[in-house]
């Protein structure tokens, strides 16, 4: 046995790594270890190594890896011992390579394979294409791969799409060719993505130049979309009005802008409830926006801004719409619908009203200013109903000085039902004052507690039971007002009314009960108390109308105002028989108290009769009040003679003696 | 009878102009008098209405159909040739990449068994074989 030389050591060591790779499965180290071996003495690969190399081609196809296909070909492709020795299962590979190669436009090696590949298929039409498509290195004509390209499609195989690169503009010559040749061959989504990297890179002017030609060319795909069912063209209005806005010339663009708001009305108008959508309200946000800096008519923004409502993610981009609405339309309109909605949102959110944001008050402060009957106009157009609650939401959304400005302006402007509304609209406005001044009932009670305590430590181990009980009563009620009148912000709402009393709510004092109650509460002399009765009694010229307001103070225990209005409830009028007999029917109905009923009963007695003659309700009225007049009233019971009243005296005794030892400790 | 546009009934182009509103008003009117048609009356004196009232008019004005030969006609006056132009020119290179691309991927994605096949049978002369092999 001769000695091996280094060369055959060398051979010899790689085909043990070879053995070793295809033992483990290992392709890249086998071709390796075959590569390794001088091409004279590769003939005889191991066929296992073959079947691995035709597997791996076949799985890369099959995975439709073009990638892989090409690197594991680019290593075994130009040596024919790694294929297979079958000549049917090497031209398999070799077309597998050769369509690899052919799509990725790798020409020498497409040539080189074709032959090998080309008596295969040689009688079929793809055989002819490939074979034109070879020879002229792709400058084939359409016709001949039509066939094919249809094809692909039927077996599900999408080439992928090329993105176009589009060079942008350099001067402002170019400016409408490069726009416009994206615009001819892109979707509008892909235009705006193009025109905005155009942008990104732009300066002045040419990138003022780029905005108003791309404003220009997606009027046409506004238009378009206002004709497409299911379109509304908000993504594109976005786009559009996003580059008005920084854009000085945007009056030019104002029938674009129009056709933006179009886009945000079709948007909405499908929606029932109110925009939830972020993305839909920074939209409508940024069309108003851009709406803002040219000669779009209000009235649109108007119409728009009076039906927009936003919930939940939207809220936020929703105050933007607002801004902007009212900074373009400050009408009342507007500034009215844009309380009532804010409104809304904060009670669905809190169950109370937030104050107004600060472009809202502004806006009413000016519209109060410069325009107030047109508060009163907009209030007037809705219902009685309708507008005495949104004139209410606007009022205590406003700051305090405001609301009652508003109130001291509008109500001159109006007519006796303005009046009346207007009045309801103070009356829950002072309501509403009062609620956020006055302390909570939990804290009445501490600071009750806290107060007595301090005299006597033994009272503040006594339950909330008590001390509330203790409220109740007119001894406790009247430490707990003197203890307010010390320490707590009560007073705020007494000030602020008895202030602005005489200017804002005098005129509309006999337009509502509530306002001449807390009128009477603030205190008022005797004399003014007869004149404030006659005031407001003369707004109410028959008996039915007094004996209406007059229950309605009992039902809303207006205890001051339900006390002047009986005593004065026939001053300056003498009721006729009818009305006296209306007014004593509805009470009768109610079961008012019988020295009510007394009253009016005395007063249709005495009312003359109507010339037309007596009609059987008045003639049953009349009848009633006689019989009640001629009733002897039940004598009064002397005082504590029943077991419940003198019970009730010596809680009252006890309560004062605490009340002593509070005061004398 | 409110879901008819009112811009519709009274065959007007959307506007805000209450003036042209009313002379198509009067014109609807004569051409359906009421005593001839009560019905038509109704359906254009609610439009009438609807169009009178400045915040409705606005609204419906934002909503209504418009026009796209009207609204397009500065549009294509400016840019209507050079965009045919231009769609000629590079649509006809797009397409031309869009079916190479399709050929490539139906060659590169083919069965090298099923071409052979295909052939096979062309050659018999088999009516049921793909139109790769056709």
């Amino acid at each position: 046995m001769g000695r091996v030389s280094g060369g055959g050591k060398k051979i010899e060591r790689a085909r043990q790594q070879l053995e070793k790779a295809i033992a483990r499965g290992r392709l890249d180290d086998a071709i390796d270890a075959a590569l390794s071996i001088p091409t004279p003495e590769r003939k005889g690969l191991p066929v296992a190594l073959t079947r691995m190399v035709a597997a791996a081609i076949d799985a890369a196809h099959g995975k439709q890896n073009r990638g892989a296909i090409l690197s594991l070909w680019d290593r075994v492709g130009k040596e024919p011992a790694f294929l297979p020795p079958d000549p049917e299962a090497q031209a398999r590979l070799r077309f597998i390579a050769l369509t690899a190669n052919l799509s990725a436009g790798r020409w020498p090696e497409v040539k080189r394979v074709w032959p090998s590949v080309e008596p295969w298929l040689a009688e079929s039409g793809l055989a002819a294409a490939i074979r034109a498509y070879v020879e002229a290195e792709g400058e084939v004509l359409e016709a001949t791969l039509a066939p094919f390209a249809l094809e692909s499609t039927r077996l599900g195989h999408e080439p992928k799409r090329r993105r176009r690169d589009y060079a942008p503009p350099t001067s402002m010559d170019d400016v409408e060719e490069a726009c416009l040749t994206v615009y001819a061959l892109e979707p509008h989504a892909r235009f705006r993505e193009v025109l905005e990297a155009f942008l990104a890179g732009a300066r002045e002017p040419l990138a003022s130049g780029i905005r108003a030609t791309a404003i220009r060319l997606s009027h046409r795909d506004l238009v378009l979309a206002s004709r497409e069912p299911g379109s509304s063209g908000l993504e594109v209005a976005r786009f559009v009005a996003g580059l008005a806005k920084n854009l000085d010339s945007a009056c030019e663009h104002v029938a674009t802008i129009e056709l933006c708001l179009r886009a945000v009305a079709r948007a909405t108008a499908t929606s029932a409830g109110p925009i939830s959508d972020r993305k839909v309200a920074e939209a409508i946000a940024t069309v108003f926006e851009a709406s803002a800096g040219d000669a779009t008519p209000m009235e649109l923004i108007e119409a728009l801004a009076c039906r927009l409502r936003f919930a939940g993610a939207a809220r936020e981009a929703g105050l933007a719409v607002y801004r902007a609405a009212v900074r373009i339309a400050k009408t009342a309109e507007v500034v009215l619908c844009v309380s009532d909605a804010l409104a809304a949102h904060a009670r669905e959110e809190s169950g109370l009203y937030d104050p107004a944001p600060d472009f809202l008050v502004a806006a009413a402060s000016e519209l109060l200013e410069r325009a107030p009957e047109s508060i009163v106009e907009a209030l007037r157009r809705r219902e009685p109903q309708a507008a005495e609650e949104l004139f209410t939401v606007w009022l205590v959304t406003l700051p305090v000085e405001l609301a009652l400005r508003a109130l001291e302006v509008l109500p001159p402007l109006g007519d006796r039902a303005f009046c009346t509304l207007a009045a309801a609209a103070a009356d829950r406005l002072t309501l509403s004052l009062r609620e956020a001044t006055e302390p909570s009932p939990a804290s009445t009670i501490d600071r009750l507690r806290e107060v007595l305590a301090m005299h006597d430590p033994f009272t503040a181990t006594l339950p909330d039971a008590y001390f509330e009980q203790f409220a109740r009563h007119p001894t406790g009620a009247a430490l707990l007002r003197e203890i307010e009148a010390l320490t707590s912000s009560s007073g705020d709402l007494s000030d602020v009314i008895a202030s602005s009393w005489a200017t804002a709510f005098d005129p509309l004092l006999p337009y509502h009960p509530g306002l001449l109650d807390t009128r009477l509460e603030l205190g008022v002399k005797p004399r003014e108390r007869t004149n404030l009765a006659r005031r407001f009694l003369a707004e109410r010229p028959t008996l039915l109308a007094r004996v209406e307001v007059l229950y309605e103070c009992v039902q809303r225990a207006l205890d001051h105002a339900e006390r002047l209005l009986k005593s004065h409830l026939l001053d300056g009028l003498v009721p006729t028989r009818k009305d006296a007999a209306s007014a004593f029917q509805f009470l009768d109905r109610l079961g008012a108290p019988l020295a009510l009923r007394r009253t009016v009963a005395e007063a249709l007695v005495l009312a003359p009769a109507d010339p037309s003659g007596t009609d059987a309700d008045v003639a049953w009225a009349l009848r009633e009040a006689r019989r009640l007049l001629t009733k002897r009233p039940r004598k009064r019971k002397a005082e504590g003679s029943s077991p419940a009243k003198k019970k009730q005296r010596v809680k009252k005794a006890e309560q004062l003696d605490l009340l002593d030892r509070v005061e004398k400790p | 009878m409110s879901d008819l546009c009112p811009y519709l009934v009274l065959e007007l182009a959307p506007t805000r102009d209450l003036g042209v509103i009313k002379r198509a008003y009067f014109k609807a009117l004569k051409k359906h008098p009421p005593h001839v048609d009560p019905d038509a009356f109704r359906r254009i004196r609610a439009a009438y209405e609807r169009l009178s009232r400045q915040d409705e008019r606005a609204y419906l004005y934002l909503t209504a159909t418009i026009h796209p030969d009207v609204e397009l006609r500065d549009f294509e006056a400016r840019f209507g040739e050079r965009l045919a132009q231009i769609q000629a020119e590079l649509l006809g290179e797009a397409r031309r990449e869009e079916l190479t691309a399709r050929f490539l991927a139906t060659v590169t994605w083919a069965r090298f068994e099923d071409l052979k096949r295909s052939a096979d049978a062309a050659n018999r002369g088999d009516p049921c074989v793909s139109s790769l092999a056709r």
